[in-house]
């Protein structure tokens, strides 16, 4: 951090960079009596934190068997929780995905919320969205199927 | 009608038992599932169910979220949180209030106050009634459990302060002992409850295991349904029990349920609660712990009750006023409950999940199943091995006893290793006819002849 008193631009540009390369949703610095945090995000309805997982949560950690390989080499990706599924941030709001679209690991693919907490879900692996399983705002129980994909080698 | 749908947090026979009575009650009911119990009982039970995430209970019976995300896409109004699991949670009690959800069980604040051992041994001393001997709160490390246990005089037991269930006790008979045992119940008290702590008792050579069961509402009225012995453990894990205590008299049931319900309402305890006691050869009881649940054997005390303790935590949490008064409880005969379990006993009781290839229940006068197991089930390895709860009721101990050997004899579960053949030896023993049962009874028990 260059050394100075108060905050200039470039610093919180540079804070910002990081942020998104790390995909990071906060950072608190606290540097010569100046103390600073920066969050990103959407705009969160009111929610209660118990031990709950961070919001993104990725399709690795749930201990999910291997995923069914389907006839034409499709997979699914299934719910690794239980909640109400949303294609977008918000009603109104560009959907995650769309059929045909070609998604990235760690890429958001659509939310699932619970407890009043809308996590991210992302995709584990590089892979083409060949059908949407689920309709928006469905009601989704753990290991329902919501994306078929092919993966790309 | 107290509520339209509840949610049984749980799995196995006490999910089905909890359905049970919500199907009387006219109570639409959920069943919250793991993966690996897609074709358990209590899904095809239940009205809806829910599939809460895979075998691991860490992520299935245990997720806060996904159970609680499973209500909210329902629309429940209560839960009930069944035995084990989250029961005693008191974070999870608080996740229900928290969320609109009427919690069938105690208060959050209750579920602390009594989930934390030493602090519960030091409320009940306040409120009369009188601890097993041991350290004030929890010993900090080997020094001061040394100190604790030279006042006391061996022999000791350590125990977690976090616990239940029967985990995280251990005894020890000198110092270097006490110095092994107070690190290893650390660890399994870590490891089983997230929490070292731990404190010390007394060990009460010939014990018996009492316990007393309480129902409260929030109004301040409490009643005692009376007593039930458990002192057939093994390992700390009940395996019979039975109702009434026949070393009890008229007159000492009655100073303790009057010493009892004072304590209970003086701390604002409410729904159903068990006080569980050692009894010496003196008559004395000891406070040991309180469970803040619904237990495992409620079964024999609504045998000889003729209560239905689940429909009156239903009733209880949906706000009513406890009807029940202590003069209208009246105990009739005797009923016993021997927990049968998919386990070995000839192999120190290894677990022995598997396919149940042939099943016939008991049936007849006086006899009570509560199971979750049928023709063809597969048992799933990943949960507790209790797999049916055989209850009988007579008009004495005799008859109990004579309808619980019947019924041994009827019960017919094959394609897996179970209990059975151990609670038939158990029904044949002559301390066990006689009445002599201590908390060490099955020390000197031969599982294989």
């Amino acid at each position: 951090m260059p050394e100075k008193k108060g905050l200039d631009i470039e610093t919180l540009k540079e804070i910002i960079k990081i942020m998104k390369e790390n995909d990071l949703s906060e950072i608190c610095i606290e540097q010569n009596g100046l103390k600073m945090q920066v969050k990103q995000g959407y705009n969160q309805p009111p929610h209660a934190v118990y031990n709950v997982p961070v919001q993104t949560v990725h399709e690795k950690t749930t201990s999910l068997a291997e995923p069914e390989t389907n006839s034409d080499n499709s997979i699914f990706i299934s719910a690794p929780m239980v909640g109400t599924f949303y294609e977008a941030t918000k009603p109104g709001e560009k959907p995650y995905v769309k059929v045909g679209d070609s998604v990235t690991a760690g890429q958001v693919i659509c939310i699932i919320e619970a407890m009043k907490i809308m996590n991210e879900i992302t995709a584990d692996m590089d892979c083409d969205i060949l059908e949407i399983m689920v309709k928006n705002g469905q009601d989704i129980m753990f290991d329902d199927h919501l994306f078929r994909v092919r993966p790309k080698d | 009608m107290p509520f339209n749908k509840i949610l049984v947090a749980n799995r196995g026979e006490i999910a089905v038992r909890v359905m049970r009575a919500c199907r009387e009650m006219g109570i639409r009911t959920v069943a919250v599932y793991s993966s690996a119990d897609a074709d358990s009982m209590h899904v095809k039970y239940a009205d809806e169910a829910v599939c809460i995430g895979p075998s691991d209970k860490s992520k299935s019976y245990l997720s806060l979220s996904n159970i609680i995300g499973a209500a909210d896409i329902t629309n429940v109004e209560a839960i009930h949180p069944g035995t084990g699991f989250l029961a005693e949670a008191p974070h999870f009690a608080e996740a229900c209030r928290d969320h609109g959800i009427t919690f069938i069980g105690p208060t959050p604040e209750n579920i602390e106050m009594m989930g934390d051992k030493a602090n519960a041994r030091q409320l009940m001393s306040k409120a009369g009634i009188e601890p097993i001997p041991g350290s004030k709160g929890v010993s900090r490390n080997e020094k001061e459990a040394i100190k604790v246990a030279h006042k006391l005089g061996y022999p000791v037991v350590v125990k977690s302060a976090a616990g239940g269930g029967g985990i995280g006790i251990r005894e020890a008979y000198n110092d270097a002992g006490l110095i092994n045992v107070f690190q290893l119940v650390q660890g399994e008290a870590k490891a089983a409850f997230g929490n070292s702590e731990v404190y010390i008792e007394k060990l009460i050579e010939r014990a018996r295991h009492v316990e007393f069961q309480i129902l409260a509402d929030k109004y301040g009225n409490a009643v005692c349904l009376g007593e039930r012995e458990c002192s057939i453990q093994r390992r700390k894990q009940k395996l019979v029990e039975e109702t009434p205590c026949i070393a009890i008299t008229p007159k000492i049931r009655e100073d303790m349920i009057k010493s009892l319900l004072k304590a209970i309402k003086s701390m604002k305890y409410i729904n159903v609660g068990t006080v569980e006691f050692l009894m010496d050869t003196d008559g004395k009881f000891y406070f040991m712990e309180m469970n803040t649940r619904i237990q495992v054997e409620h079964t024999i005390t609504e045998m000889v009750t003729s209560l239905d303790l689940v429909k009156e935590q239903i009733r209880l949490a949906a706000g009513e006023k406890l009807t029940l008064r202590q003069g209208d409880i009246y105990f009739n005969g005797h009923a016993i409950e021997c927990r049968i379990n998919a386990e070995d006993p000839e192999k120190k009781f290894m677990p022995f999940p598997g396919t149940i290839d042939n099943f016939y229940a008991p049936g007849g006068p006086g006899i009570r199943l509560d199971t979750h197991i049928y023709n063809g089930y597969k048992i799933p390895p990943f949960y507790d091995s209790l797999i049916a709860k055989l209850i009988t009721h007579g008009k004495d101990r005799n008859e109990a006893i004579a309808r619980m050997k019947r019924a041994l004899d009827e019960i017919v579960i094959s394609g897996i290793k179970t209990t059975i053949p151990f609670h038939k030896k158990i029904m044949e023993d002559e301390r066990f006819l006689r009445g002599e049962i201590y908390v060490n009874f099955l020390n000197s028990f031969n599982v294989s002849e």
